[in-house]
């Protein structure tokens, strides 16, 4: 069976986010017939990549038992966000009906997200260090 | 045979399978702000309120546990019950 490290789809993924700045710079003026076409496309593309890499967490950190490793699963999907928002950021402003306030949106709501897991899961690292009365909680074992 | 479906600690077994379902529809949602994540997300924050209020904090055995660090506890659990389950 093929396995491949959350890091490695990271990685892989952050190349479309890179792809965003690059139409950008091929497309500097938004009036021009196609610029905004071209960016709207990428931006749906950064969208539907930050998107998938979302569900790919989420099934990722379902079935891992480790919560260290869960945690650098959500660190890296929210390193994710925010590159992606620093691209889009710098873009919003030139090509404002390109679709990147839109996006720029709806990575804000992504790195909350995975904000939010990650410090959930110190929370329940740093939990595992504290001693918990007996006969507080059901025993799963 | 025994039913021990509800065996467990003051929180029972029974709370914490609906506390999983409800932490598994939030917290696994496949769009993190869809609205039945957020529904999910509310009704388990105020179910382990409520469970905090009437058992943990009502309970002199178990009222010096912090409320936050219960939270997380039971965050813990919900995560190895859905893993099991």
């Amino acid at each position: 069976m093929l396995c491949i490290e959350f890091g490695d789809i990271i990685e892989s993924n952050e190349q479309q986010v890179d792809a965003l700045t690059d139409v950008a710079a091929k497309n500097p003026d938004p009036d021009v017939p196609g610029a905004c076409e071209a960016l709207s496309r990428q931006v749906r593309l950064v969208e539907s990549v930050v998107a998938g890499t979302y569900v790919i967490a989420v099934q990722a950190t379902r079935k891992t038992e480790a919560l260290e490793e869960i945690a650098q699963v959500w660190q890296a999907m929210a390193k994710l966000c925010d590159k992606a928002l620093g691209a889009v950021s710098s873009l919003k402003g030139r090509y404002p009906y390109c679709g990147t306030p839109e996006l720029h949106d709806r990575l804000l709501d992504y790195k909350l997200a995975c904000t939010r897991r990650y410090e959930q899961i110190q929370e329940e690292i740093l939990c595992q260090t504290i001693p918990m009365p007996e006969g507080l909680f059901p025993s799963l074992t | 045979m025994p039913d021990n479906s509800d065996a467990g600690g003051l929180v029972s077994l029974t709370d914490l399978k609906q506390l999983a379902e409800l932490f598994d529809a939030a917290e696994n949602a496949l769009v993190p702000d869809s609205p039945e994540a957020k529904a999910a997300q509310i009704a388990f924050d105020r179910a382990v309120q409520q469970i905090y209020d009437c058992k943990v904090a009502m309970n002199t055995q178990f009222a010096s546990v912090a409320q936050p660090i219960f939270k997380a506890k039971l965050r813990s659990l919900c995560r190895q019950f859905l893993r099991k389950n």
